[in-house]
């Protein structure tokens, strides 16, 4: 199947077959069971199918010489036992090797994701949602095909094939043998084949990509065509390109089907000989009629297999691709790490602390350089500084999303990499601008999922958030089932979700993003509520946008260009009159005149 | 029938290879069938023989049924390469298909293009098409593909009614039962394979969903949790699919059972036949191979019944693309020729993208003459863009008109008009050709002019240090250049063209302070005919423009030099204030 476009062949380091083989084996270990009596079966399935033909030959040389109607109606009788058991047998076994290709799969789907989840924030940099999508899905599925359908099919097409060989050399091996002296050429022929193909396929997904990125290029600067009248010359081009790959798609084809055509020709020389040597040995009295009959029946059905070997053979290499970029994820190591220390250890009384903290996402891009700061107990921190400035990155350090380089966070004067990374987690409460909500329903929203949560704790949690009245607005209230990313709500109902969210733990520390998107005068009204009752009594540490947020803050600390550049309360910084007193005016003055600068205009 | 109609307006250039098809199908046909026709003579010829006194048949019998069978294995051959001129037909149609709906994209205007992302175009130009077993395939092997079925069909069935009609009606005797089966069983396997579907796309949501919000999992500690919520799905799944494989198994046994019944009968029926003498032990052996060579035609069909369902729904993809307007349709298709550009006017304009939505320009009226240096400014959505689009003739206004020498811009020849306006949009775009390629974009233009204009857009000492120069390639497969120097080049190319009017949507942001003074002053020098209409967030643009703009919401709220808008303007002062800021805040270090 040429047709498939590996657009991500390349990212994946190469490994060898033989070390790929030996990460596959151990997921079948639990399912051996099962691979056993599949291969069981097969030999009979395999045996099933070589009956009938000699059933042919039993008929035509015993019962009808013999006019012996009794006798052809066992010999019928017994081909339809066998054949028909065979038929159960074969699908037993299809159904087994699909339970066990689907079970497998199912472990090494559930293991990808868990393992995919748990790796950190820099590999989700890294890899976009739909990536990974496809490596958690398709691939396990191309795994399932190989497993369940396409290396069983191997087996059976080999077996088939040595099957019918050994039956005709029993039957006669002196025609037999000539036909054997083909075998070796129709391999080493195929062989060569597939060589030769992988290049053209390899060529063909180049132009493929070609046409794509073509196809891509120009629709997205269709005004810039416009504008140059450009049009003409972008037909020419695509066609061009359309040409590039249709100049190497048909040759290849052509090549493809000739050589089959070729190869299939080699049935027409085993004939031939079967004809010459055999019609001589019938007359000769050696080989009977339906020995002959059995010799062309068995040569029109051997090749085939031969054919359909060649092309799972390509699948199976190709789904060694999918097998390296499993394991490629499945190795990568979380890149934050639990901590040797118990839960128990961990204490919150007096502060948690940034010293000296370096961080890069990137080599030697210093994001934060050199950033102390202490939020004490109790105490509510604004997070201001234009976009870039490193804000966010304080509360990805905060939350464990990601480790300093140099420098350390402390609670409580230990560096919280000694405790397990859940354990941190739970003492803090994380609000995102951009409220996500997940496919599900309200309740597993708010708990995310933990089951062990009791519904009391959500709708008391929902009551302090206001949630309560959006939820018992819903149909289905706590168990009703959000549409797609809860477009069903309005952004400030999905904040004071979310509001709830946070509180469900009751985190002694809130980590706040504030949304900047407005909301209409009364939900404006119930989320500053909300928020008010949020941070009534826990620490905060909040990305600030809001005017009265920055106001109540106990201290502000202007973030900018990877260091705190300004620390302080709202009064002391704007007497200081630099950078934060700029911002202010610049940033919640216009806040404050309410001024919306959403136009429909990109 | 609509489909057919579609399908067969892109084979009518091609419809000469039909011939060959119809031959190939009939050939392929024809030696399937004459094949065990040969041995069904040899059986019979040596049966006779054996049973005759003295049990020899003539060499050259021998020879010539040698003859014949490497005569019928090279039509074989040939008829084996059907496949191949089937996949050289898709891929004519294919090529064909994807220009006409490539040349209806390049022509559509805006609306188009906010209904449509480029990603979804993009697989619509190539997987809808070129995908299997999609549009192409479709068009010629899928279809030629059951023509090919049903003529095997039809062949093997004649031939065993021709050889004995008594065993042939008898041997497909259980075909209407399992057929009549099979029917039922589809409605069935399409129910599964519909809730197979659905799990698959639960998963792939519940995926979508847990990655996009990584951030929310791990921070409220719900990896674990989340991950048993996707092996109860996952679980789920297994039971779907297995009900799925067990009835597809099924189904595969049914057809199975079909070719067994009937070589069964044959094999009973046809050997008490031939005990009896009522049929040659030759055609008991054609009889029983005939049977398996009906398994795959019948096999066949219904499974392309499936897939043009999908090719179906491709080419569904494909018409609402020519349906879908652009909203510029009808609208520029004057034949008047533009002369030399002497005054480009707005007049009472407005625009808005869709009905019902705000206008996002809202009656401007302003005039560019010959030589005159405009600026607009204003906040981000005020409508500067659009502004821009408007003059350039890429957006059709709502209101009012664009007016050109005192003629509306509809009179005249719009391609004409482009060619005297030099565009450059906010974001640049090239293309994976030769930088020289770039800028002359498909013009005359010669490549001094071409050298020049990158020395105007100060980029031509940067392109000449390329490894291959000013023919290097780029993008794609090729080089990628940076940001600013994407907007140099794109200047370049407006420059290459010797516009009347150019029109700049705040690209100088790639010039520095330097560079920027130099390419006035060359604009000045070498273009001092051009207008230009400059959207720009620079002071120093403002300040050295004859006439500034200010945008506020879609409305012309101040008109007059920099030095008139400071003193009497609110808007232009709080504007450059904000500018200012965000310029010190952003070099602050």
């Amino acid at each position: 199947m040429w047709w498939h476009l590996d657009e991500t062949e390349e990212y994946v380091r190469r490994q060898s077959v033989r070390e790929l083989i030996g990460k596959v084996i151990p997921l079948f270990r639990p399912h051996a069971r099962y691979l056993f009596a599949a291969i069981g079966l097969l030999l009979l399935i395999t045996a099933s199918q070589l009956v009938g033909p000699l059933v042919l030959q039993h008929i035509i040389d015993v019962n009808i010489p013999a006019n012996d109607i009794r006798g052809l109606l066992l010999a019928a009788g017994f081909y339809v036992a066998v054949a028909t058991s065979g038929a159960a047998v074969g699908y037993l076994q299809a159904i087994t090797l699909f339970k066990l290709g689907i079970n497998i799969v199912t472990d090494l789907k559930s293991r990808l994701f868990n393992h995919v989840l748990h790796l950190g924030l820099d590999f989700h940099e890294q890899y976009s949602p739909g990536k990974l999508i496809s490596r958690v899905e398709s691939d396990t599925e191309t795994l399932k095909d190989l497993f369940s359908d396409v290396a069983v099919n191997l087996l059976r097409n080999l077996m088939l094939f040595i099957g019918i060989l050994t039956v005709l050399c029993i039957k006669s091996f002196s025609i037999a043998a000539f036909v054997l002296l083909l075998v070796p050429f129709l391999f080493g022929a195929t062989f060569l084949f597939l060589t030769y193909m992988r290049k053209y396929w390899r060529e063909w997904r180049a132009q493929w990509a070609i046409v794509t990125g073509y196809v891509t290029e120009y629709v997205q600067g269709v005004d810039i065509i416009q504008q140059f009248n450009y049009q003409d010359n972008a037909r020419r081009r695509m066609h061009e390109v359309n040409l590039g790959k249709y100049r190497v798609e048909v040759p290849a084809m052509f090549f493809e089907y000739s050589f089959w055509s070729a190869f299939l020709y080699g049935e027409i020389i085993a004939v031939i000989i079967v004809l010459i040597i055999g019609v001589r040995g019938v007359f000769a009295g050696t080989v009977t009629l339906g020995v002959l009959v059995l010799f062309i029946e068995y040569i029109r059905q051997m090749f085939f297999p031969i054919m359909q070997l060649s092309e799972q053979l390509n699948f199976i290499q190709r789904s060694l691709v999918s097998v390296e970029r499993i394991f490629s994820i499945l190795e990568t190591e979380p890149s934050v790490r639990d901590g040797k220390s118990s839960s128990e250890e961990l204490r919150f009384e007096r502060e948690i602390a940034l010293e000296n903290v370096w961080f890069a996402y990137e080599g030697e891009e210093w994001v934060l350089r050199d950033v102390s700061l202490a939020i004490k107990k109790g105490q509510k921190i604004a997070l201001v500084g234009t976009s870039g400035g490193g804000k966010s990155t304080i509360v990805n350090l905060l939350l464990r999303f990601y480790d300093p380089q140099k420098g350390r966070v402390t609670v409580d004067g230990r560096d919280i990499r000694d405790f397990p990374i859940k354990a941190w987690r739970k003492l803090i409460g994380l609000v995102l601008q951009d409220v996500f909500l997940f496919p599900g329903n309200v309740s597993d929203n708010l708990r995310v999922f933990d089951s062990e949560v009791p519904l009391e704790r959500v709708k008391k949690a929902s009551a302090v958030a206001h949630a309560n009245t959006v939820i018992e607005r819903l149909p289905g209230q706590y168990e009703g089932e959000l549409a797609e990313r809860g477009v069903n709500l309005s952004v400030g109902e999905r904040q004071l979700l979310s509001f709830a969210r946070a509180l469900v733990y009751d985190p002694p520390l809130l980590v706040l993003d504030e949304a900047t998107s407005s909301v209409d005068p009364h939900t404006e009204r119930l989320v500053q509520e909300a928020l008010d009752r949020l941070l009534e009594g826990r620490t905060a540490v909040i990305v600030a946008h809001r005017l009265s947020t920055v106001l109540n803050a106990d201290r502000i600390l202007l973030v900018h260009d990877g260091v705190v550049a300004e620390n302080g309360a709202h009064e002391e910084l704007l007497e200081l009159n630099g950078l934060y007193a700029k911002l202010f005016h610049l940033q919640f003055a216009d806040f404050e005149a309410g001024k919306d600068e959403n136009g429909g205009a990109r | 029938m609509k489909y057919l109609r579609w399908i067969w307006h892109f084979w009518r250039p091609h419809r000469t290879w039909l011939v060959l098809l119809v031959f190939l199908t009939l050939l392929s046909s024809a030696v399937t069938i004459g094949y065990p026709l040969v041995f069904r003579y040899l059986i019979d010829a040596l049966n006779k023989s054996l049973s005759a006194e003295v049990p020899e048949m003539a060499g050259t019998t021998t020879w010539s049924l040698v003859g014949i069978i490497a005569a019928i294995g090279l039509a074989r051959s040939l008829a084996y390469l059907y496949p191949g001129f089937r996949a050289m037909l898709n891929a004519k149609l294919e090529m064909d298909i994807r220009q006409h709906y490539f040349s209806a994209i390049i022509e559509k205007g805006y609306r188009f293009f906010q209904k449509f992302r480029t990603g979804d175009l993009v697989t619509r130009l190539t997987d809808d098409i070129g995908g299997f077993p999609k549009i192409a395939w479709f068009s010629c092997s899928g279809i030629f593909r059951a023509i090919e079925s049903s003529s095997k069909f039809i062949f093997c069935m004649s031939f065993m009614l021709w050889m004995n009609w008594q065993l042939a009606l008898l041997s497909i005797a259980p075909l209407p039962v399992m057929l009549y089966i099979f029917y039922h069983v589809r409605t069935a396997l399409g129910q599964r394979a519909a809730d197979r579907q659905k799990i698959i796309s639960k998963t792939n949501e519940s995926l979508e969903a847990a990655f996009s919000g990584v951030r929310i999992l791990k921070a409220f500690r719900g990896e674990n949790n989340q991950s048993q919520e996707f092996r109860g799905i996952l679980d789920k799944r297994i039971g779907v699919e297995l009900s799925v494989i067990r009835l597809w198994m099924g189904v595969w046994n049914l057809y199975w059972g079909i070719e067994f019944v009937g070589q069964i009968i044959v094999v009973i029926a046809g050997g008490i036949m031939v005990i009896r003498g009522t049929l040659t032990l030759g055609e008991f052996y054609a009889f029983y191979v005939y049977l398996s060579l009906l398994l795959q035609p019948l096999m066949d069909i219904p499974h392309l019944f499936v897939t043009s369902r999908q090719a179906f729904a491709s080419i569904d993809r494909e018409i609402e693309i020519a349906e879908t307007p652009g909203g510029t349709e009808g609208v520029y298709t004057g034949t008047a020729p533009v002369g030399l550009l002497d005054s480009v006017s707005l007049d009472g304009v407005s625009f808005r993208y869709e009905e019902g939505l705000p206008a996002s320009l809202d009656n401007i009226s302003l005039t560019l003459r010959k030589g005159e240096r405009a600026a607009v400014v204003g906040a981000v959505g005020s409508g500067k863009s659009t502004l821009i689009k408007l003059v350039a003739g890429h957006l059709p206004p709502s209101q009012g008109q664009v007016v050109v020498n005192r003629k509306p811009l509809q009179s005249y020849k719009i391609d004409d008009y482009r060619n005297r306006v030099g565009y450059i949009p906010q974001e640049a775009t090239l293309f994976s050709e030769s930088v020289k390629e770039n800028v002359r974009f498909g013009r005359e233009i010669s490549d001094r002019d071409i050298e020049e204009s990158l020395e105007y857009a100060q980029v031509k000492r940067e392109m000449e240090a390329l490894p291959e120069g000013l023919n290097q390639v780029l993008g794609q497969k090729g080089l990628t250049v940076s940001g600013g120097q994407k907007q140099r080049l794109a200047i370049a190319r407006a420059l290459a063209g010797h516009p009347d009017l150019l029109l700049m949507d705040d690209c100088t942001a790639s010039l520095d302070a330097e560079n920027e003074r130099a390419f006035w002053a060359i604009l000045a020098e070498r273009f001092p005919d051009a207008a230009c209409l400059i959207v720009s967030h620079r002071l120093a643009t403002a300040r050295q423009a004859d006439t500034v703009y200010v945008l506020a919401g879609g409305r012309i709220v101040g008109k007059g030099t920099h030095a008139e808008l400071l003193a009497t303007c609110e808007e232009y002062r709080s504007f450059l204030t904000r500018e200012e800021l965000k310029a010190a805040l952003a070099t602050a270090r």
